[in-house]
């Protein structure tokens, strides 16, 4: 393939490994220099937007099956159809999060309640899921103080009886008109765990917590977020993160969820 | 309290008057009693009175539009909002209008829970048709190039049941299990090539495997998609 204006012009799967942040440092060099090779991946990236998009979520469950999963409503055969799916789609594991945490606040009841949490058991491998609110009014508390780091308003999840989950809002280094969240989950084995930042039905970002069961999410705009931590067996949904804008007011009952 | 027996001597009409009335006690939080409402589902549901079900909207659409409105995130005009509702009703009713089925939901706030969550499931159709929607292409970015592949303008045309007729074209010409993977990962779940790497490392040697994967399928898929049309318009 050769491509005019450029002298050694990058192949395709060069440009798409560029596109997606996993080209090596000459091929990024390369890039950034070439206006032909960056004319050739801005086009290369519509196409492949283009795609994606015209096959979003084409085989996935409707939503009304996934509502009626979490309803256990469905017969068997599609039941195991659904659970199937949810091992690999982050999508309809979020919409079905979503679904528990519209039914937390009615029947079926929940396998248990604690403090701003409720955990629920499902059929999936033995999936346990666990939907979590801010404990309190959000009144920031100041859990980072102790390492001597600057006050930054942190927020506490409760995740069931024995875990925490602290959310820290603070100014990105690398943007200083953007936000970045720190992460600290504390109580729980985050070996391998995973967190997932969703804003909109979009996965935004997808994160493996380090050893301390920290994560760090940069290059973020104030606004209203979701968090879901992924583990062997375990789901956690926190359906509502408030960066630098108003914390939705905590729901009463169904009708004001 | 009237008891059941009683309730069910009332004519539609009174019933749907209590449940009004019920209603508007529960949303002012004062105590209130639920049987009334409850009977009217019974009735519109598995009795299929016409009647009970026109005033079961009338009661519920103040509850259920504001939720499907909440759960919109992507532009909707009222058409679209008033389809949404409709279906949540159309979705709740044709579950419950069985008496077995009905019998699965012992109160009101069963019954409820399942209408909003209904509500909350037509709002994320409408989500996903909005997501599933391509955006427009830069035309100058549309030229035939040797260097990369262009998108077909045509392709703008496609119209749902074409989708999914020329989705099962392509499932069809997948030639391995890698492209199947790379069609379900990365074309309809929109997952990063790194991420599909690490969730099969028994398909793929490295990332730049599956990127290559990745731009074969690409590749034929504007194949398949130009010839597709072409028989289509023929």
């Amino acid at each position: 393939m050769t491509a005019t204006g450029c002298a050694t012009p990058l192949t395709t799967v060069d440009l798409s490994m560029y596109l997606d942040g996993d080209a090596d440092a000459a091929v990024m060099a390369h890039v950034r220099h070439c206006a032909e090779c960056q004319r050739r991946a801005q086009r290369l990236q519509q196409t492949q937007q283009y795609w994606q998009t015209l096959f979003h979520r084409h085989s996935c469950p409707s939503s009304q099956e996934l509502c009626d999963y979490a309803w256990e409503l469905l017969p068997a055969p599609a039941r195991q159809r659904v659970e199937q799916h949810l091992h690999d789609c982050p999508h309809c594991t979020h919409e079905l999060l979503n679904n528990y945490v519209t039914q937390a606040k009615t029947p079926p009841q929940p396998a248990s309640q604690a403090a701003g949490s409720t955990w629920w058991s499902t059929g999936i491998d033995q999936l346990r899921i666990l939907v979590s609110h801010v404990t309190q009014p959000p009144t920031p508390a100041y859990a980072y103080a102790v390492r001597g780091e600057v006050q930054a308003p942190t927020f506490l999840f409760q995740l069931g009886e024995t875990a925490m989950l602290y959310a820290t809002s603070t100014t990105d280094p690398q943007a200083q008109q953007r936000r970045r969240l720190e992460i600290q989950v504390a109580g729980l084995p985050t070996e391998g765990m995973e967190i997932q930042l969703w804003q909109a039905a979009q996965l935004l970002q997808t994160l493996r917590l380090d050893v301390a069961g920290d994560a760090v999410f940069d290059n973020l705009v104030a606004g209203h977020y979701e968090l879901i931590l992924s583990a062997p067996q375990l789901k956690i949904h926190i359906p509502q993160v408030a960066i630098d804008v108003e914390w939705p007011t905590p729901a009463a009952s169904l009708f004001d969820e | 309290m009237l008891q059941t027996d009683s309730i069910g001597t009332l004519d539609v009409s009174s019933l749907a008057d209590r449940c009004a009335s019920e209603t508007a006690k529960f949303l002012q939080r004062v105590a209130s009693d639920t049987q009334y409402c409850y009977e009217l589902f019974r009735r519109a549901l598995v009795l299929q009175n016409q009647e009970a079900y026109n005033r079961l909207v009338e009661t519920y659409i103040r509850l259920v539009r504001p939720q499907v409105r909440k759960k919109l995130h992507t532009p909707f005009n009222d058409q679209d909002l008033e389809d949404c509702v409709n279906w949540a009703f159309a979705n709740c009713f044709r579950y419950l209008r069985t008496a077995e089925n009905f019998a699965k939901f012992p109160t009101l706030q069963h019954i409820i829970g399942y209408l909003l969550a209904c509500a909350n499931a037509t709002a994320q159709s409408h989500n996903r048709r909005q997501a599933a929607r391509p955006v427009e292409i830069d035309q100058d970015l549309t030229d035939q190039d040797e260097g990369t592949t262009a998108v077909d303008p045509l392709a703008r045309l496609i119209e749902e049941e074409d989708k999914a007729r020329f989705y099962k074209l392509v499932r069809a010409s997948c030639k391995n299990e890698q492209e199947q993977v790379v069609l379900e990962y990365y074309l309809e779940l929109g997952l990063m090539p790194r991420e599909i790497y690490a969730q099969r490392p028994d398909l793929f040697t490295d990332v730049k495997q599956v990127h290559r994967v990745k731009q074969i399928l690409i590749e034929r898929l504007q194949r398949l998609f130009r010839q597709y049309k072409k028989e289509d318009f023929q």
